[in-house]
């Protein structure tokens, strides 16, 4: 299988807090990965450093040999939503991809497209993203990530906001990515909505990858959630 | 480059402040030119209403500018940008390379608005070569302090904090400043501000425009230097 994302020895610190401690990993094409831990663990700087917004204390990441701000056209690589909340308010959510795909590259028509693939209405999509709702918000900012087709998806905390309707086509759509070749990066608390979807477990616990492993051979046939639990106790038994 | 120029095009044109910020500027153009004339009947040299005109031009070419890049940063477009174009120096040269388009926009606007009020007025007594240079100097110094407000804004990285430093220092550090040593304030960005629209004083010597445009460009070109090294550097939220 083709290795998609390379993280070596990745470090940092935020004003003497280590969020991640020498993390590394590999992606590979075609798998969906689910990143857990605790509040606090490290996954969203580990998904932050990943698509360029912080920048490592130590270590690297590269995606497709190089690193995210140095390839051709970086949108059709990686596409990532992060963070519904912070969405400009003023413009409409078709504006808000408007301005995206014009720096992305894909064509004006892809606006519509994505808008369709989410499931947001036109009329929706013409409305001020400031009356949006947080699942509204949170399709939007799926909206943009698919923006470029990208060939590595990262999402955080992607079912926040989403309702039933929501989560089962995030729950589809996961699949799908991998099948069609993708590799799927999501970061979750909502083990019990995305765990079935999910190739591989990581676990980050105090900013350390303390567990890579298959989700069968995570949970032994037990929920993952009780399996999780366990290992995070197991992990504090050992540092105290 | 075309594609986030583009893009950061698009985004100031669909700015919460744009559209209310210019409108608010041509009102107080035309307020600074009728004010004297209607409501006191006051007879001001057209040079001093051609003056305050650039200096309202300016401020508001560098709130713009500032309003946009720090509330970019803090409402997640930065952050939207960024995950599409990951290279930050041109995420940040197509936003100071709009605001200065915007920045010579504004400036050229505000000053037509002004000469043609003063010149419905039948106040506009001033040769032609002089309306024009004013015009242009207007403009040259409205996109320069548009570069100098972008810059600002991603160093300040608040709207309301950049806004404050920069209506405090156009209004009230430089003017005290001017009255304390004039020798100063011309190497300051009013003072080159003045010069570039031949702001003429009896009493104290300004330098001719093209120093003062380069003065200017002085301040924007150093400010668009920290700003770049900061958004370099610093991890975006």
């Amino acid at each position: 299988m083709t290795t998609t994302v390379q993280v070596r020895g990745l470090t940092k610190h935020y004003r003497g807090v280590t969020a991640l401690d020498q993390v590394s990993l590999e992606l590979t094409a075609g798998r969906v990965y689910l990143l857990v831990g605790p509040n606090g663990a490290g996954k969203t700087t580990l998904l932050r450093v990943v698509t360029g917004l912080a920048r490592p204390s130590r270590g690297s990441v590269s995606i497709h040999g190089r690193p995210f701000s140095s390839l051709e056209r970086p949108a059709q690589v990686v596409g990532a939503c992060l963070d519904p909340i912070r969405l400009p308010a003023f413009r409409s959510g078709r504006q808000h991809l408007a301005c995206l795909a014009a720096a992305a590259g894909p064509p004006h028509q892809r606006v519509g497209e994505v808008l369709d693939s989410v499931g947001l209405p036109a009329q929706v999509a013409a409305r001020r993203a400031g009356t949006y709702s947080l699942g509204t918000r949170q399709r939007l900012m799926l909206a943009a990530a698919l923006l470029g087709d990208p060939q590595v998806i990262v999402l955080d905390e992607p079912t926040t906001g989403l309702d039933v309707h929501g989560v089962a086509w995030l729950r589809r759509q996961l699949r799908d990515w991998a099948g069609t070749g993708r590799t799927v990066l999501v970061a979750s608390h909502s083990l019990t909505e995305l765990a079935a979807m999910a190739d591989r477990v990581l676990v980050l616990d105090r900013g350390r990858l303390i567990r890579r492993a298959a989700r069968d051979g995570l949970d032994h046939g037990a929920d993952l959630q009780t399996a999780l639990s366990e290992l995070l106790t197991a992990q504090e038994g050992r540092q105290s | 480059m075309t594609h986030i120029l583009r893009a950061q095009a698009r985004i100031a044109a669909t700015t919460r402040i744009a559209v209310p910020g210019v409108l608010a500027m041509a009102a107080f153009v035309i307020l600074t030119c009728l004010t004297p004339a209607v409501l006191f009947g006051q007879h001001r040299d057209p040079h001093t209403i051609l003056w305050g005109t650039a200096t309202i031009a300016a401020v508001t070419a560098m709130l713009l500018g500032a309003l946009q890049t720090a509330g970019d940063l803090t409402n997640g477009m930065t952050r939207a940008l960024l995950l599409a174009e990951p290279r930050r120096l041109r995420v940040l040269g197509a936003q100071l390379l709009v605001s200065l388009g915007l920045g010579a926009a504004v400036g050229a606007a505000a000053a037509l608005l002004a000469d043609t009020t003063q010149a419905i007025l039948g106040r506009l007594a001033l040769p032609a070569a002089s309306v024009v240079s004013i015009c242009l100097g207007t403009a040259v110094a409205a996109a320069l302090c548009g570069v100098l407000g972008a810059a600002a804004g991603v160093l300040l990285r608040n709207a309301a904090l950049a806004a404050c430093v920069i209506a405090l220092w156009g209004y009230a550090v430089e003017p005290f400043i001017s009255t304390l040593s004039h020798n100063v304030y011309i190497y300051l960005p009013g003072g080159a501000r003045d010069s570039l629209v031949r702001h003429v004083s009896a009493h104290h010597y300004i330098p001719p425009p093209l120093a003062g445009g380069l003065i200017l460009a002085g301040f924007a070109s150093a400010a668009a230097l920290a700003a770049a090294l900061t958004f370099t550097r610093r991890d975006v939220t």
